[in-house]
């Protein structure tokens, strides 16, 4: 090699980026050194130092670098490389990631705080001819910081008439007392419900009475805008009262209502002799769904934004002035189910992915199926009627691993 | 899966040859090694950097931080900030990147933008323009960072309402600032209202936020 040659490549290597794509904790690695343009019979990599208790050894022969990365790490390598025996040193930096698995801490939230939260909930029940499950566990982003549960569930029997409420709120993640909203917003919509009198539930049988006709087209429409507004007059006064209530409690603990914000989905429903009566509300981003072995009804509007996490609570007055305010309502009487499910969206995003794929029958079958055992970590959940340990099956199916999916989760059925 | 998207504006015009620039490649590295042991941010966090001077350069679009690698961000000895034109190319490339929610995908985390410049932008015009247009992309939160005597506060505040400040772009004060950076990053995975911004966390004392 000419003198000057000898120099130019010298130089050029100087100047070269060399890029080592970034090493994971566990995963093999195995990267061939690309030296480009700059490669030739007189450019030898000799040696990489730096690689001492990484796991990672440099391969001279096929030109890699390979092996199982034992700990994450931030280095500077020294490529040792020969041109034309003359020895040149190049630093290169390289990141080997820890096993983001490995990360997630389970931190205990604090017990002496005012509004703790246990972190788990757990029910199951006899629900008339049917069965109750349901489970909420705080999500592995609020583990790993030592924070609280933010979503909740409740489950209540109201009035002699029969009728049961399910209720499931989510916390907004960036309201700081969101764990005490969605409680209040639980505790609320109950408290509320079960003042009513009796004679108003009876009312509400014998409107529900008879409205499973079978019937299509314009017809059907014009029932599911009736019942619609049928459970818009029953349910508005208590879903108020729950705003207003939210909204005093905030003013008496002066603090901003936006503190307690909380998605809120409740459904009540009464077994009777045609079947079902079926009453829902919501606001946020918590799916009600009827589940039938070929189809499967969500019966409420999921409020989402354009980007994700982004949707509305019942702390927010606006949603009431809203000319779509009824759309949050529906109503309706089937004369049987095989499961109806309530989901925080740390089950839903994880799932269900888009609200495109909650209207697609099949991706409920999946779910389904999950539940039932098909899952990575086999974690079976049996849905059948007199299973002792469906709650605690439940809570453990809720651990499954989702990668980017670590928010409080919350399911309830009944099956 | 989703993702959090944050895009970084990093001045490089002439002012920040030297010491500073050498600050910035350090802390943005140490923000970097912190973010990669953080379990939250390994999984969804996705970054993308624009250095402008008197050319605006995408250094790295947007990446997951797994696969991230930051290459050495380097300086003229001098010359002009364009901050407008970087502007554009921010909103040019978080509307081709940025996944809003539909049928077949997953819609990202609201993104975020941190902006970190120690003079004013030389492009006034075009960079009062692009304030509406970069608005309209609904970030969760803008930051604006002005370092040193230089920069300017009051046009910052046009483009946002959280501007900090830091007396000077020295690697102990920069160091800071991106570690509040990435505790900031951290508020990202969070439910929200559709509209609203979210609350950042206090800063440390080297740093003023401007009211």
């Amino acid at each position: 090699m000419e003198k000057w040659e000898l120099f130019q490549q010298k130089k050029n290597l100087e100047e070269k980026r060399i890029v080592l794509p970034n090493a994971t904790v566990g995963k093999d690695y195995q990267v061939w050194i690309d030296l480009g343009e700059e490669a030739s019979s007189e450019l030898i990599l000799s040696d990489i130092t730096g690689l001492e208790n990484t796991g990672l050894a440099y391969h001279k022969e096929s030109n890699t670098l390979a092996g199982t990365p034992l700990g994450n790490a931030d280095l500077k390598l020294i490529f040792n490389f020969l041109i034309a025996g003359e020895t040149i040193e190049k630093k290169v930096p390289f990141a080997i990631n820890p096993d983001p698995r490995s990360l997630w801490k389970n931190l205990e939230s604090d017990p002496q705080d005012p509004w703790w939260k246990a972190d788990e909930q757990i029910t199951q029940q006899l629900f008339g001819t049917k069965e109750l499950v349901a489970a909420s566990k705080r999500g592995r982003a609020h583990a790993n910081t030592g924070k609280f549960r933010e979503d909740h569930y409740e489950v209540a029997t109201l009035g002699k008439q029969g009728w049961s409420i399910l209720v499931v709120s989510d916390g907004a993640g960036s309201a700081s007392l969101s764990r005490l909203g969605s409680k209040l917003a639980c505790e609320s919509a109950i408290s509320q419900l079960k003042a009513l009198p009796e004679t108003e539930w009876q009312a509400l049988g014998q409107q529900l009475q008879g409205q499973t006709r079978n019937i299509s087209g314009a017809e059907a429409d014009q029932l599911t805008t009736d019942l619609q507004q049928l459970a818009a007059d029953f349910l508005s006064p208590t879903v108020y009262q729950v705003h207003q209530q939210l909204a005093s409690r905030a003013a008496s603990m002066n603090i901003s209502l936006s503190d307690l914000h909380s998605t809120l989905a409740l459904c009540l429903i009464k077994a009777s002799d045609q079947g079902w009566m079926i009453l829902t509300f919501s606001v946020g981003d918590c799916p009600i769904a009827l589940i039938d072995s070929d189809k499967a009804d969500v019966l409420n509007v999921l409020d989402s934004g354009e980007y994700g996490g982004a949707t509305r609570f019942i702390t927010m007055p606006e949603i009431f002035d809203h000319p779509d305010f009824y759309t949050r309502f529906s109503a309706r009487v089937v004369p049987d189910f095989a499961y109806l499910m309530m989901m925080s969206d740390g089950i839903y995003d994880a799932k269900f992915e888009t609200t495109f794929n909650l209207a697609q029958p099949k991706m409920w079958k999946g779910l389904i199926d999950d539940l039932e055992g098909n899952n990575p970590e086999g974690q079976q959940v049996n849905l059948r009627q007199g299973n002792q340990n469906v709650a605690a099956q439940l809570s453990s199916w809720m651990d499954f691993w989702s990668t980017g999916n670590h928010d409080d989760r919350t399911l309830v059925i009944i099956y | 899966m989703r993702r959090l998207p944050v895009y970084f504006l990093l001045d490089t015009s002439g002012s920040m040859y030297g010491e500073p620039i050498q600050a910035l490649n350090n802390a943005l590295n140490g923000m970097l090694s912190t973010l990669r042991t953080d379990a939250q941010a390994l999984d969804s966090l996705w970054i993308s950097i624009i250095t402008f001077d008197r050319e605006v350069k995408e250094l790295v679009p947007l990446t997951e931080l797994v696969h991230f690698q930051l290459p050495e961000i380097v300086c003229p000895q001098s010359g002009p900030t364009h901050l407008g034109q970087a502007l554009e190319l921010l909103h040019e490339k978080a509307e081709k990147e940025l996944r809003k929610a539909s049928d077949e995908q997953t819609a990202d985390w609201r993104p975020l933008f941190f902006l970190f410049t120690d003079g004013k932008p030389s492009d006034l015009m075009l960079y009062r323009q692009m304030i509406p247009k970069v608005k309209a992309l609904n970030f969760a939160s803008i930051v604006a960072c002005a370092a040193g005597h230089l920069a300017d506060d009051s046009i910052l505040k046009e483009l946002t309402d959280t501007v900090v400040h830091l007396d000077t772009a020295d690697s102990t004060t920069l160091k800071q600032f991106f570690k509040w950076v990435s505790d900031a990053i951290d508020q990202g995975n969070k439910s929200m209202g559709t509209t609203e911004s979210i609350t950042l966390p206090p800063p440390p004392s080297e740093i003023h936020l401007i009211i």
